[in-house]
């Protein structure tokens, strides 16, 4: 893409999606960590996880603060508009990534050692798709690519198979041994933050499927979730 | 539904041999605002001084092609210009009141085209004009003081009252507001927006930001050619070509 | 350049130079200015040393005769008068005409234009006394006009008018803006009504001072009249265009012709009346050009 005469507005949107890249990747060791310290029970790194999500923050406002900038300073239109639109929407939806992972984090204290429940092998798959669908659609923000975000788009409907998988097999495993019940409701918790990851990556990946094209992507009308369907 | 006022098919101008505005092709509606963006020399004011003919006072300048005012062509030999520029009236980019009276200014044009037969008939047409052209008020009380005394702003705002005086259907409007500052832009933007009720305006201007905020179409000129023509909303967040592109997000050149 | 630059010897110099240069045509045009206003003051002594004292009455009404005593200048001035108001008449509108025929109507790029604007400023700077030649051969020889008559001279003095009157017409026309033009075709007038309810008036201070110098520069002619006749002593002043008249500047030729030196003081006092003419004629001009300038 050709260059703006006025160099500067380059180095600003630059700027802009610099930052916003690394939200995106604070936000995705957020997960990882989050998900190491929950399997070796590592409170240490729970602890680091939590600390960390002060930086996102910081960053969403200085995120904020360009956009506004660039708005009044430059007047953008077409495709750097939409950028700088995006950008904005984007640094919000990664805060709240940034959010949910640190409330996977906290929990990690309230699951000792003991009381393994058995549905708990099934977070790290679960995870790694979500993770999977964050660093995807960073790298499709990076580099304007529609049809990646239209891809990570699909992969929700996976993700949300897997919480309702899980979702069944906890409530099942407290119907057959309340005991358990503290340990699995947390895990529903964390299964739920992940699913919510997901939905939130797909956010994303409609904003930059319209930075990319200037058109509202349809793909997550077709989709369905059934998770308040009837048993 | 809007109907269409002006209609231009294949649209070539010429200087001489040098051709400034290749097979443009564009529908002009009623009831809106029509604007011509473009960079320096694209041939817009070009394009723009073909609808009402004025490029016939330039001794060198063909055009070919057809330009239609509610189904007749402008360029047939039984259009005469004078009539025609009655119906098409135009605003020029530098304010050029005639060296005369506020009120002389007006009435001329009624007067050559005989549009008020009596001195009653003239002051009502003065003042309906410099009404819906937001001056009267300013003015109401020195009518025969000179046009040229005015400020900048209510001198284009005079031009374009002695343009609506002879009733126009379309009015041309050559970067209205390049001479004037600010407020003066804003107030003479309001007027247009205002004036659309009734009339068809085209306005060419080099600003983006003024074309955004004052027109529903817009057209994009390149070296001569019809690049883009769409509505403003479009042509600003989402436009179809790379060169509108380029040119609306200032990575021209 | 340095810091030092500004500064600098070199710097300061060449400053200076560019000053003394700057003094040095200051003062220089102001000679050329004091010599030009020395020659006519000087002329202006002469004349008023040498003729103030013929002024009088019986000089301004009287007409000539061969006794310098009684001798008056009222015959000439009356030819001078008729002749003037024949050019004037002649002149000014095909002069004006030709001049919004030229500037307005004629097709841009073509020969035969080209060609009527070439003839018509060399007509310009053709020598006054072809016009007589001109003027004896066609009106009185041709047309059988008679001779010596304010007629004849006015026609032969139109014909050397007007080219003088066409050129600052045109250029008068031309540095009316355009964009005047523009807002009168753009608001549906005629061509015709352009020019002459918005060119015209605008042009009217260049084109009536170009008429006045040019009308001046007639007034002051005696080469073409000679050639029509208008050398001839004529005892009594004329009743119409077609009586037989002299013109001021040919009774001052006349008289200074004389021998008899009497007429010395007649030839000057008659030249103090022409100047007077003179500028009357240009205050006329200041004060018309004045009145009709309309400010924009």
């Amino acid at each position: 893409m050709v260059d703006h005469t006025v160099k500067a507005f380059d180095s600003e949107i630059g700027q802009l999606r610099g930052l916003v890249a690394e939200m995106g990747g604070l936000a995705e060791v957020a997960i990882r960590d989050a998900i190491q310290a929950l399997t070796n029970h590592d409170e240490e790194l729970a602890g680091q996880v939590v600390a960390a999500d002060a930086k996102l923050d910081a960053l969403e406002a200085e995120v904020d603060r360009l956009a506004v900038r660039t708005i009044a300073l430059r007047a953008p239109m077409a495709d750097d508009l939409r950028d700088v639109i995006a950008a904005l929407k984007i640094s919000g939806v990664i805060e709240r990534i940034g959010d949910y992972a640190k409330n996977i984090a906290k929990r990690v204290n309230a699951l000792d050692g003991r009381n393994k429940v058995e549905p708990i092998t099934l977070v790290p798959a679960m995870a790694e798709i979500a993770e999977g669908m964050v660093r995807d659609v960073l790298n499709a923000y990076g580099s304007r690519d529609a049809a990646l975000a239209v891809e990570v788009i699909r992969r929700d409907q996976k993700l949300d198979q897997f919480y309702n998988t899980l979702f069944r097999s906890l409530l099942t495993h407290m119907m057959e041994s309340p005991s358990t019940i503290t340990v699995a409701t947390q895990l529903l918790f964390i299964a739920r933050n992940l699913e919510r990851i997901g939905d939130h990556a797909t956010n994303v990946a409609e904003m930059v499927y319209y930075a990319a094209t200037g058109e509202y992507c349809t793909e997550r009308d077709s989709q369905t979730d059934d998770t308040g369907a009837p048993e | 539904m809007t109907e269409t006022k002006l209609t231009a098919r294949n649209v070539d101008v010429y200087y001489g041999q040098k051709k400034a505005i290749d097979n443009v092709s564009i529908d002009i509606d009623n009831g809106l605002v029509t604007a011509f963006i473009g960079p320096s020399g694209c041939g817009k004011s070009t394009f723009l001084r073909s609808l009402n003919r004025m490029n016939d006072t330039i001794a060198d300048a063909r055009v070919t092609g057809e330009i239609l005012l509610d189904g007749e062509d402008i360029y047939a030999a039984s259009m005469d210009p004078v009539a025609l520029r009655a119906r098409v009236g135009m605003v020029f980019q530098k304010p050029n009141p005639f060296p005369k009276s506020i009120y002389e200014n007006i009435a001329y044009g009624p007067r050559i085209h005989g549009l008020a037969s009596n001195k009653a008939d003239m002051d009502v047409v003065i003042e309906r004009s410099l009404t819906k052209a937001g001056l009267w008020d300013e003015v109401k009380d020195r009518l025969h003081d000179a046009g040229t005394a005015l400020s900048g702003g209510q001198q284009q705002r005079l031009c374009i009252a002695r343009a609506i005086a002879v009733s126009p259907e379309v009015i041309l409007m050559d970067e209205p507001c390049s001479a004037l500052d600010p407020i003066a832009t804003a107030k003479i933007e309001e007027l247009i927006d205002e004036l659309k009720e009734n009339y068809a305006i085209v306005i060419v201007t080099h600003s983006m930001q003024q074309a955004a905020r004052v027109s529903q179409r817009t057209a994009f000129f390149h070296l001569g050619n019809l690049v883009e023509y769409g509505e403003t909303d479009q042509v600003f967040t989402n436009p179809r070509e790379e060169k509108t592109k380029d040119y609306i997000t200032g990575r021209y050149g | 350049m340095t810091d030092a630059g500004w500064q600098s010897p070199e710097f300061t110099r060449r400053l200076a130079k560019r000053h003394a240069a700057e003094r040095r045509f200051k003062r220089l045009g102001f000679s050329a200015v004091a010599l030009s206003l020395a020659f006519l003051a000087l002329l202006l002594f002469i004349m008023l040393r040498n003729g103030l004292g013929g002024i009088d009455w019986q000089f301004l009404s009287g007409s000539d005769s061969t006794n310098a005593h009684v001798a008056g200048v009222w015959g000439a001035t009356k030819g001078s008068l008729l002749t003037m108001l024949v050019t004037l008449l002649l002149s000014f509108p095909m002069g004006v005409l030709a001049a919004v025929y030229l500037e307005e109507f004629a097709p841009k790029n073509r020969r035969w234009v080209e060609w009527v604007e070439v003839s018509i400023n060399n007509l310009a700077a053709v020598p006054s006394i072809i016009f007589g030649l001109l003027g004896l051969a066609v009106f009185i020889n041709t047309l059988g006009f008679p001779r010596s008559s304010p007629l004849v001279g006015g026609l032969t003095l139109a014909l050397m008018t007007m080219p003088v009157i066409v050129i600052s017409g045109r250029n008068a026309i031309k540095a009316v803006p355009p964009s005047i033009r523009d807002a009168a075709l753009a608001i549906g007038a005629s061509k015709v009504q352009t020019v002459f309810h918005h060119v015209l008036p605008l042009a009217l201070p260049g084109i009536l001072t170009g008429t006045i110098i040019g009308m001046a520069r007639a007034l002051g002619e005696t080469a073409p009249l000679l050639m029509i006749g208008m050398r001839a002593f004529v005892a009594t002043p004329p009743g119409g265009v077609t009586d037989p008249s002299s013109v001021l500047p040919m009774q001052i030729f006349l008289w200074s012709d004389e021998i008899d030196k009497a007429f010395v003081q007649n030839t000057s006092a008659a030249i103090i009346v022409l100047l007077v003419f003179l500028l009357a004629m240009n205050g006329l001009a200041i004060y018309l050009r004045n009145k009709f300038e309309v400010r924009w």
